[in-house]
């Protein structure tokens, strides 16, 4: 019995004394020879208990027979030395037992310690690690649909600091409804297998509401293909999310600047070539007027070379012939960030040949500072001229048509006025339709001239003292057939502090007439007309309101063009010239005074003008308006 | 009618246009005027020197053969017995320095033909003699 037992002990001692990896090599090769797992209990302990007390029965019981026979028989002499022997023996058996039982046991004792501080070691270190890396530690027990959250994730979550088991519905409840479903799908794909490993990001509700995101990461153990457990770990991401979305942010930001730069640069290259190849004549300047840049056109119209014109300043193209009001007036928008144009440019090129210019400066500012000034310069001499001719052969041609005019007019008032016999009726209705026609043609014509003179800068103003409401009143009292037909009321608002002032009596009376003879045309029957002539220091003030058609606002800032009538007024009336408020408007200014309106459809309309009380300048010109 | 008592009134009507010509004489001859109707400056100085001078004369400023109204006046205004005939000019074309012209040399009336009725002109006339008549 001895025998079989030692070898298999001493065998078991060997083992365990061996390193892990030893063991792990043992293990195949024992594990291939059949023999059992070096990790189960050693064995033998138990024979021994067993044994060891039949052992000492069994030779209890032959001690007392050895010493109850021996006296009787012929060894009697020899019991001391047979009890003693037996004894002897026995003990040696049960120590040799003892010896080769006990060993293993304690190895295994002392592995078995070693392990366990090794793996107390390793379970406090994980912790720390799971500690150290911000994660929570749970377990999905997914039979009983129970989840365990360990008390550093509950701390995560804003819970005390506390382990909690909990229904899945826990879970469940704090995910973001928005990412519920993919949490979902996620689990569900990696408990059937279909996905290696549970991975996931998604926002988690904190016990104050507030939603963290967090990346969530386990795996599951199966039996089969029955998922048993899935456990993993659930960090919090919030702060990498928020500078990963500032980074991502940041990232677009930078993309679209860089698009937006290269497009910048491109459009620089395009505006570049364009004011390069561009065949008006541009300048840039320093605030100072110094010459920066010259495109191409800009040398042939002035004869100078870039390299000439860089660095000096404008003045070398400068002309006597530009009046210098023009140039205070230039430099007076400009530093101030306004745009000026003008027509009445002259300017001198190298070989000393001129032109007249239309010139446009524009102020380019940064912050709300001008760093330079581009220039605009086209050769209108040859466009003048044909103006000039144009506006000449209107004169002309006006003057030509009013003999025939004449003698319309003459010979139908001769025959209205019975000269040559009496006409019957529809004779008459007839004649005084010519006649009407005619003056209608005739005021055409005057207007049309007076328009050619004051694009031609003919006209003359001839100051004179006069009372601006005695001009009013004549006007009304030549419209009073009209006013009286139409059933109009007319107020007059004069103040008499006004007095003698000295303008053009004719222009005065073409303003007067024209807004008073529209504010009847374009009123209806019943209407109401408000003349008023007062003074607002430093001016002459003249306003005529109507409670009339009115002037739609879509066509208020055509209103002082040439030959414009209002749509409304147009359907409503087929007379008027169009030119009589770009007359008036032209008298005013001339008059170094001002001019505009107020009006709405079906609501009237109301003029102003302010004259200087200091009175019209005289202006000399070879024709008068009529 | 005190022009029907009076001796007929003579009118030299200096009038290039021979339409407007005839409406002026027309005009002036329903008036009860004589008129003699020129359309140069030559004529009209001929006719001035076969009558022995008129009682007033229409004036264009525009006129066949040489010289206008202008030159007309001159001659008139520096003759002694035909420097007191009232002018009235009336025409289309003038311009504002030629009124002034006019005006500073005596003339008694710028008119814009198109611009007045034959009747208001040959009224002004009639009561330019009138006013005269009565000094």
């Amino acid at each position: 019995m001895l025998p079989a037992i030692f070898p298999t002990f001493r065998y078991r001692m060997v083992k365990q004394g061996c390193t892990m990896t030893e063991r792990n090599m043992d293990e195949s090769r024992t594990g291939s020879r059949g023999e059992r797992p070096p990790e189960r209990l050693p064995s033998g302990g138990l024979v021994i208990i067993v044994l060891v007390p039949i052992i000492l029965l069994v030779v209890g019981g032959f001690l007392t027979w050895v010493v109850w026979t021996f006296p009787g028989t012929g060894y009697a002499e020899y019991l001391p030395w047979a009890v003693g022997g037996i004894s002897f023996l026995t003990a040696l058996t049960i120590l040799g037992m003892f010896v080769s039982v006990l060993p293993p046991y304690f190895a295994f004792a002392k592995d078995a310690r070693r392990k366990i501080a090794r793996a107390l070691a390793q379970a406090s270190e994980a912790e720390l690690a799971l500690r150290g890396s911000g994660a929570g530690y749970w377990d999905y027990r997914v039979p009983q649909n129970e989840i365990f959250f360990s008390g550093h994730l509950m701390a995560m979550l804003g819970y005390g600091d506390r382990d909690l088991s909990e229904k899945m519905a826990f879970w469940l409840e704090s995910i973001h409804p928005d990412d519920l479903e993919g949490v979902k799908r996620t689990m569900d794909y990696h408990l059937k297998k279909r996905t290696p490993e549970y991975a996931v990001e998604y926002r988690i509700k904190k016990q104050n509401g507030e939603y963290i995101w967090v990346e969530d990461r386990g795996r599951a153990m199966f039996d089969g293909n029955a998922p048993l457990r899935c456990a993993g770990i659930m960090r919090d991401i919030s702060n990498e999310k928020r500078v990963q979305e500032v980074l991502q942010s940041r990232t677009t930001e930078l993309e679209e600047a860089r698009v937006k730069i290269e497009a910048e640069i491109q459009n620089v290259k395009k505006f570049q070539k364009a004011v390069d190849s561009s065949t008006e004549a541009v300048a840039i300047t320093k605030p100072d007027a110094t010459i920066i840049y010259v495109n191409e056109a800009w040398e042939k119209l002035n004869g100078h070379s870039a390299d000439e014109a860089l660095g000096r300043n404008p003045k070398l193209l400068k002309n006597d012939k530009t009046k210098p009001e023009i140039f205070q007036e230039m430099w007076e928008k400009i530093t101030a960030g306004y745009t000026f144009r003008t027509e009445d440019l002259f300017n001198r090129r190298k070989d000393g040949s001129e032109y007249q210019a239309e010139f446009s400066i524009f102020p380019i500012s940064d912050n709300g500072q001008i760093i330079f000034y581009v220039s605009v310069c086209q050769d209108i001499t040859q466009r003048k001229e044909i103006d000039r001719a144009k506006t000449e052969f209107v004169s002309l041609a006006s003057h030509q048509l009013r003999t025939p005019l004449s003698a319309i007019r003459w010979y139908s008032e001769m025959l209205l006025s019975k000269y040559v016999g009496e006409l019957n009726e529809k004779q008459k209705q007839y004649v005084k339709e010519i006649y009407a026609g005619n003056l209608r043609m005739v005021d055409l014509v005057n207007a049309l001239l007076n328009v050619s003179r004051i694009d031609l800068g003919t006209f003359a103003i001839e100051p004179e003292p006069v009372d601006p409401m005695e001009i009013s009143d004549s006007v009304l009292m030549e419209l009073t057939p009209q006013i009286t037909e139409k059933q109009q009321t007319v107020t007059r608002i004069y103040d008499p502090s006004v007095g003698t002032y000295s303008a053009d009596p004719k222009l005065l009376r073409i303003i007067f007439q024209n807004f008073l003879s529209n504010s009847v045309k374009y009123t209806q029957a019943g209407g109401h007309v408000e003349v008023e002539v007062s003074k607002r220091d430093p001016d002459l003030y003249i306003r005529v309101s109507d409670n009339g058609y009115g002037i739609p606002i879509s066509q208020h800032d055509k209103i002082f063009e040439k030959l414009f009538r209002a749509d409304n007024v147009r359907q409503k009336d087929t007379e008027g010239t169009g030119l009589g408020m770009y007359i008036v408007k032209a008298i005013v200014e001339a008059s170094g005074g001002r001019i505009w309106f107020e009006s709405e459809e079906n609501n009237g309309t109301t003029f102003h003008v302010l004259l200087p009380l200091a009175g019209m300048p005289k202006k000399t010109g070879s024709k008068g308006l009529s | 009618m005190s022009s029907m008592q009076e001796p007929t009134r003579k009118i030299l009507v200096l009038e290039d246009e021979r339409q407007l010509a005839k409406a002026v004489r027309e005009a002036f001859s329903e008036r009860g005027f004589e008129p003699i109707v020129v359309s140069t400056v030559d004529d009209g100085i001929k006719q001035l020197e076969n009558m022995g001078g008129v009682d007033v004369i229409w004036l264009d400023h525009y006129l066949l053969g040489s010289g206008n109204g202008l030159d007309f006046v001159v001659q008139v205004k520096n003759h002694p017995e035909w420097k007191n005939i009232p002018i009235f000019v009336v025409s289309n074309t003038a311009s504002t320095t030629n009124v002034r012209s006019y005006l500073q040399l005596g003339v008694s009336n710028y008119y814009t033909k198109s611009d007045f009725d034959i009747n208001q002109i040959v009224n002004d006339i009639e009561y330019a003699l009138a006013q005269s008549a009565g000094v």
